[in-house]
């Protein structure tokens, strides 16, 4: 935004400088040669302009031109049609070399050569065409900016972080600012519906975007409080010319599930009954009798009911469609311009029954009220339809793990005795209403039919704003923004009549109904001048400043219940009394801001900026200072245009760029400087309980980054590199401070902790073939960070455990977020390996041949939690994606790959999958569980109830989630002939996502991310695996 | 020309370089002790060395199991080990089938005491080095595609189960076998019927499966394979001699040896015989007690140690002499002193002794619990100021109100506890002498308990205390204890009770003892 009111006033300058109509008496002639990047070809009958001159000639067949000037100085500047503008300084050179980059160029980033902060872009046509979402079409292309998309679940989103984790308290993820306004919306992960977490940009279809642009420097800090994640610039597309379009875009596509983890099949998994029911029962008679299928008598009576080979994960999942269709309506006069678009969108999920439904209208209009008054407005509204499955470990409610663990043998459909299926579903209970034990999963194919997993929601995001022209290098903005989101979910899970699924609650809910409610609202308003002033040919000089503010409100209000009287009742008011809960929360967070810049141009040569921001929040405590102050300094040296490097030919670009950016961060609750409350139910009375000891002197997270970065346009412009390092510094840091136990809480919230992130960021691409109608291009966007605690304030390592024993590690001098847990080392091959070591459980149990080795870190003997240690660090070494473009004449065959190296995930799915504790059904790899004495394999012996807890929390379930992903192919085709006599133009193509996948993390897929919070990095808890998906569209032009 | 090479190679790459890693994690089986292809069936039929015990299998009807979609277990034998001879005359079938199990035991399941339930239902036991099953050895293993097989060095015998070897005892032992299996009732065992219809009324017509219930098995379910237990059987001579041994030690105790007696007698013996875990060395212990509280003397019930015979869940015994404890037969002994009126003179003369004594009467006493019941005593008053011995001695007696005739009461030799009652108001602190016989109490003799204060209104007021009548509260009870008396000698006996005047309870009190009744219990030790 800013970067483009630069090249504005570029524009403007130049102008201003050929109407001044400076001629001299002793003229200069300048030749030069205006050549274009392919293969360094002349271009012809390009337009080159001096800013001491009114006339402009055009270049001959051989790309020369020659200019008589007043003298040597001014700019010079070149243009053609297809081609971006260049301009030069004569600065006294008579002859000049153009390279003009061509409009077609991939990831063109304006301004490049005169970046003077870091800032990368991407625009429109650099989005991949099959994107259906934001967070898809800018996945790791960003310098710096970790996309991770959570799930393959419909409206579920992406996980965004910017150059690593900051925070404990408050958010990672950079501010989202969408035409101009900044953007809040509601984070948090759904507390009715398990697993999910809604795609907070789901409003905005990749088709309305303009550019998508991430600003880590000096122009972040304008945002104070809000900059320590860098900023995400969103901006819609708007009416650009006086024309009337129409235009219809649309995408048909397929998505197939990607491979199911392979489960053991009717015969291992016989096997496996066979031997695990022997360590949980004393009389095999018994077991026989549970498990009658573990006999093959024909004359049987159940036989009907075992004698099937289900793959459950095929029977939950099919081929969905997918479907968007955009049109929209550009145009206007001189007076008023519009774009107005409306899409529909439905995109179903490969898991049963799961599907988005979008209907949106977006309208941004600008009017010149008057000469020097312009009036424009944004304005999105969406509703969305969202149909849902339970995702995460949630075992009894979540398709995939119930698809994971049911029993093949087992039959979705109730059969009679002749073995014909009926249509209705298979229950797991009984005649009696037992549920019996080689049954208790529930049933698959009844949770994704007969359970009701919804989320309707709404979005309203509008802005309004009044640009005033004081005079051509004044102007002021002032902008009122407003974004209003609700979202009702709704859970129902049967199991009374239905008799299909296991009771949630521990056995209590034979069926359950959960509402949620949440509601977001955010307002915004901004003031700013910007003020252009060239002293004289050499000094320019812009100056900014602005006051902001933003309220912003969440709530949401939760309750649940369980058993109606029938699985026909489906409300909270038909619960039973019993088991009543509500559950919710309100955030109510405010921000103000002023800030101030300067930005000084010498020659361009050089650059020099200074920012500054004082801004206060609501979640600072109320006798903390109320403002903090927030100052970045930025300077640039714009090499090429030295005269060392002016005259090198294949130096198209270079700069050296260096910033020292202070942001904060206050995007934490405003809660933890004040008392709040929570409900908290006795019987059938609800009160509310003090949740907190408030800090009031809570302050906000403060942030010092370096940044270095070196920009390059080589050869032509065929090469473009950019390379940042960084380092930054997070201190006061909100951690939890240890208090006396009298005050009835352990801690209480204060800036105690200090966190480090540095790294490097790299992006380039070379034209390895570069001709007008054809070319080939390569890169690579590559992103490092390491991130380090450097104190905790003297407070003990933080460690957050999970229900499922797992757990998670900040120490000082590690990462933040860093799994602990035990070193497993291998599976005892004999019980003499075994009694060798000697080792016991907690309980005083020793461990035999066939249980896991565990590492006694405190050489106790004793196998317990003192033994954990830190096994891994989910954060990735390095990630990114490349891409290929093959383009010849109107085809162009487009690969973009992601990847991610380094880092570990922990695959809860797999522990689930291989810890052979009942008699659910396992992943084939317990095939090779331990079994006789020497025997030699990696998978412990079954045991029902792992009483030797061989599947702990350990290294064993630790992998390595590295991955290499060809996320899209796409091949298109453009036309710009007419056809049918009223389609103007267009472009057609096919594109494939998630093709191919390369790794040797054992899980579904090794891209997940459980939700929006940081500290999940690395936790596959069973999400949908992302399917793979073929689309075909089209873009026409009326 | 080199960039399209890197895109071949790219695309060469990309291909071939699907995770291996994967497929070798899920799908990887390591190699196994002896992993084959071959079901039990196959390995059988090709092995040349053990188509004998091939042939024992194919006579149980089994041979084709060993080839269905189902794990099991076989124990075979190789033909030079093979021997049916200790079979005796036992169905070969029933032996083959004992040899195969469903669900495959490999040699890591093989735990000490673990017990498999084979094809004849009956159950094998993994010895202690679990290379031992029942009397054979494990001589290697072997894992095929459906099962395990372990070769064993000898042919097992089947045992039989305690339950099914009482069914099937023979006439001579119907008393104890009839008697036991009297209990048994069928359990209709919906789980594992099947439905196989709907009558015209709507209910659901099963292909029904009963089970056996016995009220003893709450105790010693010897119809289980996972509890071990001894049997000491009797057979129909020696449950017939002992009841005439009871008979006649009814007669001597002059009671009826009734029904009920014999029912009370056969129920003692229905459930001493049990005993749980097994009995190696019958000498080893003086009392086996029984799951149910019985004791079983070895002392004095006779077994023939050589007879012990091996049961799938226990041992069983032959029992040579049996003898229902006296403590079980008898539950109390217990007369009146007043029955003294009932005597002639002469009767008088030779049971009754008084010492010191001025008046001698039968009184009444005060009401009882029972309407219209009153309490008559045996008064005896002595000379207030007399210094020489008052007391009163005696042979106790029954009273046939038939009759109306007295008999001395004779009692099995044995330890009993002796409980006296008297008329409690007022009532003196007494002595009380017991010896076994017709003899006099010994002048010297020692009493078994002294200064019984009888007249705190404690147990020895009346029988109102101790085991009275269930019924009725406060009637017909024991009275208050004495002390342990024996009565010695082989054969039944009568005894002598003393009670000796020895202090007044309050200074002024009448010199006065009004006795009530005796009663003698057998205790523990009175087998």
């Amino acid at each position: 935004m800013r970067i483009h009111s630069i090249g504005f006033g570029i524009w403007v300058g130049t102008l201003l400088l050929l109407s001044a109509g400076m001629y001299g008496q002793n003229s200069v002639q300048v030749t030069g040669v205006v050549r274009s990047p392919f293969d360094g070809g002349p271009v012809v009958n390009a337009v080159v302009t001096a800013t001491s001159l009114t006339t402009s000639v055009e270049t001959d067949s051989t790309g020369s031109f020659t200019l008589e000037l007043p003298a040597a100085e001014g700019s010079v500047r070149a243009w053609a049609e297809g081609f971006y503008p260049d301009e030069q300084r004569v600065d006294g050179a008579t002859t000049l070399l153009f390279v003009l980059i061509p409009q077609s160029k991939i990831n063109y980033q304006p301004g490049q050569l005169a970046k003077a902060t870091n800032v990368y872009s991407l625009k429109r046509s650099d989005l991949s065409e099959g994107a259906l979402w934001v967070g898809q079409s800018i996945q790791n292309r960003i310098p710096g900016l970790q996309v991770v998309n959570q799930s393959g679940m419909p409206g579920e989103g992406y996980t965004i972080q910017a150059r690593g984790i900051k925070s404990f308290a408050g958010t990672n993820a950079p501010l989202v600012v969408v035409d101009g306004m900044p953007f809040f919306p509601d984070y948090s992960a759904s507390k009715v519906i398990g697993g999910y977490s809604s795609d907070v940009l789901k409003l905005f279809s990749s088709s309305d975007v303009k550019r998508i642009s991430f600003l880590q420097g000096a122009e972040a800090s304008v945002y104070g409080s809000l900059g320590a994640g860098g900023v995400l610039l969103i901006e819609t597309d708007d009416a650009a010319d006086l024309e009337t379009r129409v235009e219809y875009s649309a995408r048909f596509g397929l998505a197939l599930r990607s491979k199911g983890l392979p489960v053991l099949n009717r015969a291992d998994y016989r096997e496996f009954i066979g031997r695990t029911a022997l360590t949980r029962y004393d009389d095999m008679a018994e077991v026989l009798q549970e498990f009658p299928f573990l006999k093959d008598d024909p004359n049987y009576y159940y036989n009907f009911l075992y004698n099937n080979a289900t793959d459950w994960q095929k029977e939950i999942s099919r081929p969905a469609s997918i479907m968007d269709n955009n049109v929209r309506i550009k145009g206007g006069d001189a007076i008023a311009k519009y774009n107005l678009a409306f899409g529909f969108l439905d995109e179903r999920g490969v898991v049963d029954n799961t599907s988005l439904t979008r209907y949106t209208m977006k309208l941004n209009a600008n009017i010149n009220v008057s000469q020097h008054l312009e009036l424009y407005a944004h304005t999105a509204l969406a509703y969305y339809n969202n149909k849902l499955q339970e995702q995460g470990l949630n075992r009894e409610t979540n398709p995939l793990l119930a698809a994971l663990f049911k029993s093949p043998l087992l039959h979705p459909n109730q059969k009679d005795f002749n073995n014909n299926v009926l249509p209705a579903l298979a229950p797991i209970r009984d005649a009696s209403g037992n549920i019996s034990v080689n049954n208790a999963v529930s049933n698959p194919v009844a949770l994704v039919e007969q359970s009701q997993v919804e989320s309707q929601a709404y979005d309203v995001l509008m802005n309004l704003g009044l640009r005033y022209s004081v005079t051509s290098d004044w102007t002021l903005n002032g902008m009122l923004g407003l974004y209003q989101n609700y979202n009702r979910e709704n859970v129902f899970f049967p199991g009374l009549t239905e008799r299909t699924l296991m009771p949630l609650m521990e056995g209590l809910a034979d069926n359950t109904v959960r509402l949620g409610i949440g509601e977001t609202s955010n307002l915004f308003y901004r003031i700013t001048s910007d003020y252009k002033l060239r002293l004289d040919d050499v000094h320019r000089l812009s100056l900014s400043g602005g006051w902001q503010g933003l309220q912003s409100r969440r709530e949401y209000d939760s309750g649940s219940g369980r058993n109606t009287s029938s699985d026909f009742y489906r409300t909270l008011g038909n619960v039973s009394s019993i088991g009543r809960l509500f559950d919710g929360y309100i955030n109510e967070w405010n921000w103000m801001n002023a800030y101030a810049g300067l930005t000084y141009l010498y020659k361009d040569l050089a650059t020099a900026g200074l920012v500054a921001s004082l801004d206060g929040s609501s979640s600072s405590g109320p006798k903390a200072p109320r403002f903090g102050f927030f100052p970045a300094v930025n300077v640039a040296w714009h090499l090429k245009n030295t005269s060392y490097f002016k005259p090198l030919a294949w130096m198209n670009g270079l700069n050296i760029r260096a910033e020292a950016v202070g942001t904060g961060n206050s995007t934490f609750s405003s809660s933890m400087g004040q008392y709040y409350y929570n409900n908290q139910v006795f019987r059938q009375l609800s009160g509310i309980v003090r949740a907190n000891i408030p800090n009031t002197q809570l302050e906000w997270e403060k942030s010092l980054s370096f940044n270095v970065g070196l920009d390059a346009s080589l050869f032509n412009h065929r090469l473009d590199v950019s390379v940042d390092f960084y380092r930054s510094r997070s201190s006061d840091v909100i951690i939890g401070r240890m208090v006396s136990p009298v005050f009835g809480f352990a801690s209480v919230m204060d800036n105690l902790a200090e966190i480090e992130n540095q790294g490097l960021e790299f992006s380039g691409q070379y034209y390895l073939l570069h001709q007008r109608d054809y070319h080939w291009v390569v890169g690579a966007v590559f992103s490092t960070n390491k991130n380090r605690i450097l104190s905790l304030g003297g407070e003990a390592p933080i460690l957050q455990e999970f229900a499922d024993g797992s757990a998670l590690i900040s120490r000082e001098g590690g990462p933040v977020y860093s799994f602990y847990g035990h070193r497993a080392q291998g599976v005892y091959v004999t019980d003499n390996d075994a009694s060798s070591d000697g080792y016991k459980d907690f309980a005083g149990r020793s461990f035999q041949g066939g249980d896991m080795r565990f590492l006694d870190v405190n050489v106790d003997d004793v196998i317990d939690e003192k033994d954990r240690q830190v096994i891994g660090d989910p954060n990735p070494d390095f990630f990114g994606s490349f891409f290929s473009s093959l383009r010849y004449r109107d085809f162009e065959l487009h690969a973009d790959f992601i990847y991610s190296y380094g880092n570990t995930a922990y695959n809860a799915v797999r522990r689930e999958g291989e810890a052979m504790k009942d008699f659910k059904n396992q992943l084939s790899s317990v095939g090779r569980a331990w079994y006789y004495e020497g025997q030699e394999t990696d998978v412990p012996r079954a045991v029902y109830g792992d009483p030797m807890g061989n599947s702990r929390f350990s290294t064993r379930w630790l992998e390595d989630a590295s991955f290499l992903k060809m996320r899209e192919l796409t091949l298109s085709y453009d036309f710009s002939n007419e056809f049918l006599s009223f389609v103007k133009g267009g472009r057609i193509y096919v594109s494939g996502e998630n093709l191919f996948v390369w790794t040797d993390y054992l899980g579904a897929d090794p891209e997940f991310f459980y939700s929006y919070n940081s500290a999940m990095q690395g936790f596959d808890l069973g999400k949908v695996p992302h399917p793979r998906t073929y689309k075909i569209g089209f873009r026409l032009q009326f | 020309m080199n960039n399209w090479l890197v895109i071949g190679v790219l695309c060469v790459w990309m291909l071939t370089g699907c995770s291996d890693g994967w497929k070798d994690y899920y799908n990887g089986r390591d190699a196994r002790g002896v992993i084959s292809e071959m079901t039990l069936g196959d390995y059988l039929e090709q092995e040349p060395d053990l188509s004998e015990f091939r042939e024992l299998l194919n006579t149980a009807g089994v041979l084709e199991e060993l080839d269905k979609d189902q794990y099991l277990t076989v124990w075979a034998v190789r033909n030079d080990q093979f021997n049916l001879s200790a079979i005796g005359n036992m169905d070969p079938a029933h032996v083959g089938r004992y040899h195969i199990n469903y669900l495959a035991y490999g040699e890591g399941n093989l735990k000490e005491g673990l017990r498999i339930q084979t094809f004849n239902g009956t159950y094998l036991t993994i010895g202690s080095s679990a290379l031992e099953v029942n009397d054979s050895r494990i001589l290697s293993s072997r894992q095929l595609k459906n099962g395990v097989i372990h070769e064993i060095d000898a042919v097992m015998v089947p045992l039989i189960n305690m339950f099914d070897y009482i069914s099937l005892l023979g006439d001579e032992y119907s008393m104890f076998r009839d008697s036991v299996l009297a209990y048994n009732s069928r359990v209709f065992d919906r789980q594992n019927s099947t439905p196989i219809g709907v009558d015209p009324t709507g209910n659901t017509v099963y292909d029904s499966v009963f089970y056996i219930s016995n009220p003893l098995f709450q105790e010693v379910d010897f119809s289980s394979e996972f509890g071990q237990y001894t049997l000491f059987l009797p057979d129909n001579n020696v449950v017939a001699s002992c009841f005439e041994k009871l008979e006649a030690q009814y007669a001597l105790m002059g009671q009826e040896f009734e029904d009920s007696d014999a029912a009370m007698a056969m129920s003692w013996i229905k459930e001493a015989v049990f005993h749980e875990g097994l009995v190696s060395d019958y000498a080893e212990r003086n009392d086996w007690v029984s799951p149910f509280g019985k004791v079983w003397r070895s002392t004095v019930q006779g077994v023939d140690k050589g007879s012990a015979r091996a049961l799938s869940n226990g041992l069983v015994y032959d029992v040579t002499e049996m003898k229902v404890p006296n403590n079980v037969i008898i539950d109390r002994i217990k007369s009146l002193a007043y029955y003294y009126s009932f005597c002639d003179e002469s009767e008088k003369e030779m049971y009754y002794t008084f010492n010191g004594c001025t008046d001698i009467k039968v009184t009444q006493g005060d009401v009882s619990p029972v309407a219209g019941f009153y309490y008559w005593l045996l008064d005896v008053t002595g000379a207030p100021d007399a210094e020489e011995e008052f007391s009163v001695e005696f042979t106790p007696l029954n009273y046939d109100e038939e009759s109306g005739q007295v008999s001395v009461v004779k009692v099995p030799p044995g330890e009993y506890n002796l409980y006296m009652g008297f008329r409690s108001l007022g009532h003196p602190y007494v002595d009380v002498f017991f010896s076994s016989g017709e003899e006099p109490i010994a002048v010297d003799a020692q009493p078994v308990a002294s200064e019984i204060p009888a007249s705190q209104s404690t147990p020895w007021n009346y029988d109102r205390v101790n085991e009275t009548d269930p019924n009725i509260s406060r009637w017909n009870g024991l009275g208050g204890l004495v002390g342990v008396v024996q009565v010695e000698g082989e054969d039944m006996s009568s005894f002598r009770i003393k009670v000796k005047f020895n202090k007044v309870m309050a200074i002024g009190s009448a010199k006065r003892m009004q006795i009530y009744h005796w009663t003698l219990k057998p205790t523990a030790n009175n087998y």
